[in-house]
């Protein structure tokens, strides 16, 4: 299995584009090099940077300085004093850089966050057909909110290494099943030996399986409606939990009853994430399923995320009235399920207008590599390239709290962030475009190649 | 039943493919002889002057003038600044300041890119057609593993909505394939992306191709039952088990037409109505399309083939093909693949985003195809897309999903490249095919525009007609 580092010396090199040190395991194995985390600087310049930073336009002869696993500087290579001009252009990261493996682009290179996947199965399940590779299903349950994902990932993967080298540097993975409440998910770099390094973080939601994937295999609940009882007793059992007064004497049968509560370790980890305000992602395609989610939503006050989403669009105006963001799950569309009928080449672009705020995913176990040309996709059907780019970097990052993690993961470069930095040699949103550097979590993979 | 499409065999024969057939009366197929070949060719010549052919006509039938393309000719030529005239289902003309035809519509291109329809040789449209459930799902007849016998033409849907969507995206010829739960699947059938009804659609005058699977999904489908093919060992022996059957009976038929013909106290010619097509696969007059994903499966068929004295035209998915090239160019086999899909199963981990380029340069006639609804057809421009971002030079990923395929299931002499007397199968394109999300802007089936203007005459003809937006993506 090529990509697991094994063995790493250092190399002393001053050749551009050969990163130092250099995991020799990997070099020889697949052409690549790549950095350990060891706090080594790099200097990466010659390129137009794209920050995604909100409000932050291109800067272009760009150089940004990587110290481990943050960006130290972002500069300019001929700064200008202008005080009314983007501030980071005022300075050059050159004088920090002593020492510093550079990787300079002449000009040419395009720089962009790294890709966050949101819905891929990498990491869970190696081959679809072999259960031996699956993570699998925790057990039949209606709630099992207190399984977290991060315990079912498994980081010595060709899809996760597949995913690297196209630019995905950060996936997030919910638990595998068709339980209305499936568990939590756990954000991960698409680096490292064990998911426990990799982790952004592992509570990153609670993940909701409704329509017709719910009712795949051995469904609990049958029908739709049915689904969405089950969502609204849960969450009742919800309120009862979290609107406690500890002050309140309760009568037996009460305490009886709260007790029995307190005794589902399920319900307590759904009621304490919802406490917490983890977003509730629900897994849905239909129009009609996303709107029955948005009845619950306003009854119960919840943190919302529809995934998926094929039909969003048709309820695009409601879902930015209730502030609901959407992770499109499939912008390259085949509307041939009774439940996807209306999806739309440009649904991105329809719910954006409408002020709902998108993410894009491929939700590929083994193709999350190519993630960049789902966004391509979408700005190919009308999505302002800038927010095409943000849909898969920076708005996964802020539906879904990784900024706030241990090891946060923002879609974005800016000074101080953390050093997830993609390289290509044109449009990154393009066919035509190479990756040519991929730094995930501060380790540096040049020229990667897919097998 | 002679049509435009026999005309162009005819007029044009390819060394390759030299059979022309016409059905008998029982439905059955045999080689023509040369009388009935000459009796083709000379209906054809008239066929050529001619709007009417096999295919009903169609509303448009004008002529067309495509003046100042950029062709992609898929001979691996590009044609700068070139007019394309389209007559009576053929490509009449290719040059430069050509004179319209009488009646033509011409449309000036402004050096838009035209490329041949795309050709996709591994289809599963209208057998498993859309919105997908299992009133429709009839490409898999998992009742017995070999099944040679059965049709995909007696499952196909005509009013599959992704028909549609499929020839929008460019799709203009597909061969249906029977699904890969059996060993020996059964026959192919070829179709136009253009028309009503399943005859409409039937390429006319079609060859005959088959389905078989190796690998993992018939074991997996009948192991499960307990019943064979449990394993690999199973399969080999199923295989052998029906071709010996096949060739002790085109070995009594040959006896009988030597001995028995004349004798009106014979008895009855032998015939099996289950065993007719792999007579005819091992009298080399079928086209062998192959599920075989696997080096050593790869392996096991070529070696069964050689001792049934068989060809395989194709072998698909064929995703540890690029290990063994050398082997496949040597027999002649060609490689049906996917651009980057893998690791679904065992048999799809091995793969490479570097096999296109790989088998290509290796000189294995290379092609792509969508294994609809796997990937949509109407996305299987992107699958060139890919392969040529990974190093597939560009008139050979263009060449992959029209040519190539053409010839692996035996119709380069009627389709897959831009050339006079072949079959009117012609894309307009807005820019490179080769960008994210390229669509043809318009597409014409044997001369007839099928998609233009804003329109998909296709999509009218669902069942469950959509809006425009869903089919061409012209709603921009």
């Amino acid at each position: 299995m090529p990509g697991r580092t094994t063995e790493c010396v250092a190399v002393s090199t001053k050749a551009v584009y050969i990163a130092a040190p250099v995991c020799l395991a990997l070099a020889l194995s697949a052409g690549t090099a790549r950095a350990q985390s060891a706090p080594t600087l790099t200097l990466i310049k010659g390129v137009t940077l794209h920050s995604v930073v909100a409000d932050e336009k291109p800067l272009a002869d760009a150089e940004i300085l990587i110290q481990g696993d943050k960006i130290l500087c972002i500069g300019v290579a001929n700064p200008t004093p202008a005080k009314d001009g983007d501030p980071r252009s005022r300075k050059s990261c050159a004088p920090n850089a002593a020492g510093a493996t550079v990787h300079d682009y002449l000009g040419k290179g395009v720089v962009v966050p790294g890709f966050i996947e949101s819905l891929s199965r990498m990491g869970q399940v190696e081959i679809d057909m072999e259960d031996n590779t699956h993570d699998g299903v925790a057990r039949r349950s209606l709630n099992l909110a207190h399984v977290k994902a991060i315990d079912g990932i498994v980081t010595l993967s060709r899809s996760i290494d597949a995913a690297r080298k196209g630019g995905v540097t950060v996936s997030v993975a919910r638990p595998v099943g068709n339980a209305t409440v499936v568990g939590q998910s756990v954000a991960f770099r698409t680096t490292g030996q064990l998911v426990g390094e990799a982790a952004v973080r592992d509570d990153v939601a609670i993940h909701l399986t409704l329509g017709d994937d719910a009712k795949n295999g051995e469904p609990l609940v049958g029908a739709r409606s049915g689904q969405i009882a089950v969502l609204r007793e849960l969450l009742s059992y919800v309120v009862r939990l979290n609107s406690l007064d500890p002050k309140k004497k309760l009568s037996p049968p009460e305490a009886e009853s709260l007790q029995r509560l307190r005794d589902d370790a399920a319900l307590v980890a759904l009621a304490a994430q919802v406490k917490a305000g983890r977003p509730l992602v629900a897994h849905v395609q239909r129009a009609d399923d996303i709107a029955a989610l948005l009845r619950v939503q306003a009854e119960f006050k919840l943190r919302l995320v529809i995934a998926g989403g094929a039909e969003a669009h048709v309820v695009a105006q409601d879902l930015a009235a209730a502030k609901v963001p959407v992770i499109l799950g499939q912008v390259r569309t085949r509307p041939y399920d009774p439940s996807n009928r209306r999806a739309r080449d440009d649904a991105a672009t329809i719910l954006t207008k409408a002020g709902v705020k998108v993410a894009i995913a491929t939700g590929d176990t083994h193709n999350a590599r190519h993630i960049r040309w789902d966004a391509g996709f979408a700005a190919a059907n009308g999505l302002d390239p800038a927010l095409a780019l943000a849909a898969v970097t920076r708005h996964v990052a802020e539906i879904l709290d990784l900024a706030q993690g241990p090891r946060p993961a923002t879609g974005t470069v800016a000074e101080g962030g953390p050093a997830d930095v993609l390289v290509f040699d044109g449009d990154p949103l393009g066919m035509a475009a190479r990756v040519r550097l991929v730094v995930c979590g501060g380790q540096v993979e040049v020229d990667p190649r897919q097998r | 039943m002679l049509g435009i499409c026999a005309a162009s065999a005819a007029l044009h024969p390819s060394p390759n493919q030299p059979i022309l057939r016409a059905p008998t009366p029982d439905g059955r197929r045999h080689r023509t002889g040369v009388l009935l070949r000459c009796a083709i060719a000379c209906s054809c010549l008239l066929a050529v002057a001619l709007p009417a052919a096999a295919r009903p006509p169609d509303a448009d039938q004008r002529p067309t003038l495509l003046r100042n393309g950029t062709l992609w000719t898929a001979t691996g030529q590009v044609l700068q600044n070139t007019d394309l005239t389209m007559q009576g289902g053929r490509i009449t003309f290719i040059g430069k300041g050509l004179t319209p035809p009488a009646n033509a519509r011409v449309i000036d291109l402004g050096g838009k890119i035209v490329t041949p329809g795309l050709v996709d040789m591994h289809s599963h449209l209208g057998v498993y057609p859309a919105p997908h459930g299992k009133a429709k799902a009839d490409g898999n007849e998992m009742t017995a593993p070999t099944t040679p016998f059965v049709r995909a033409i007696d499952a196909f849907d005509p009013e599959d909505i992704a028909i549609a969507r499929a020839v929008g995206g460019g799709v203009t010829t597909a061969l249906i394939l029977p699904g890969s739960g059996n060993v020996m699947g059964g026959q192919a059938l070829y179709v136009k992306l253009h028309g009503k009804t399943v005859a409409h659609m039937q390429l006319p005058n079609p060859p005959r191709a088959m389905k078989w699977a190796m690998g993992e999904n018939p074991k997996r489908v009948y192991g499960e039952r307990t019943m064979m093919p449990m394993a690999r060992l199973g399969h080999a022996w199923l295989m052998r088990q029906r071709l010996t059957e096949a060739r002790d009976l085109k070995d009594q038929q040959a006896r009988w037409d030597r001995d028995s013909k004349d004798d009106p106290k014979a008895p009855p010619r032998p015939h099996r109505a289950d065993l007719e097509a792999l007579v005819a696969l091992l009298r080399g007059e079928v086209s062998l399309q192959v599920h075989c994903y696997e080096v050593h499966d790869i392996e096991t068929l070529l070696r069964v083939a050689e001792e049934f004295n068989f060809k395989v035209a194709a072998i698909h998915h064929a995703l540890e093909a690029w290990k063994v090239p050398q082997l496949l160019k040597e027999r002649k086999v060609a490689v049906a693949t996917f651009s980057d899909l893998w690791g679904f199963k065992m048999e799809a981990y091995d793969a490479s985003v570097y096999g296109p380029k790989i088998l290509d340069e290796a000189g294995v006639r290379l092609a792509l195809k969508t294994d609809h609804p796997v990937i949509d057809a109407r996305w299987f421009i992107f699958e060139a897309a890919k392969s040529h971002h990974y190093g597939l030079s560009e008139q050979a990923a263009i060449q992959s999903v029209t040519r190539n395929p053409a010839l692996a299931i035996g119709l380069g002499d009627r389709i897959g490249t831009l050339e006079p007397n072949k079959e009117a199968d012609v894309l307009v394109w807005p820019g490179s095919p080769f960008v994210i999300g390229a669509q043809p802007e318009r597409v014409f089936v044997d001369g007839t525009m099928v998609v233009g203007d804003g329109v998909n005459l296709q999509a009218a003809w669902s069942t469950d007609a959509r809006p425009n937006h869903g089919v061409c993506g012209c709603e921009h």
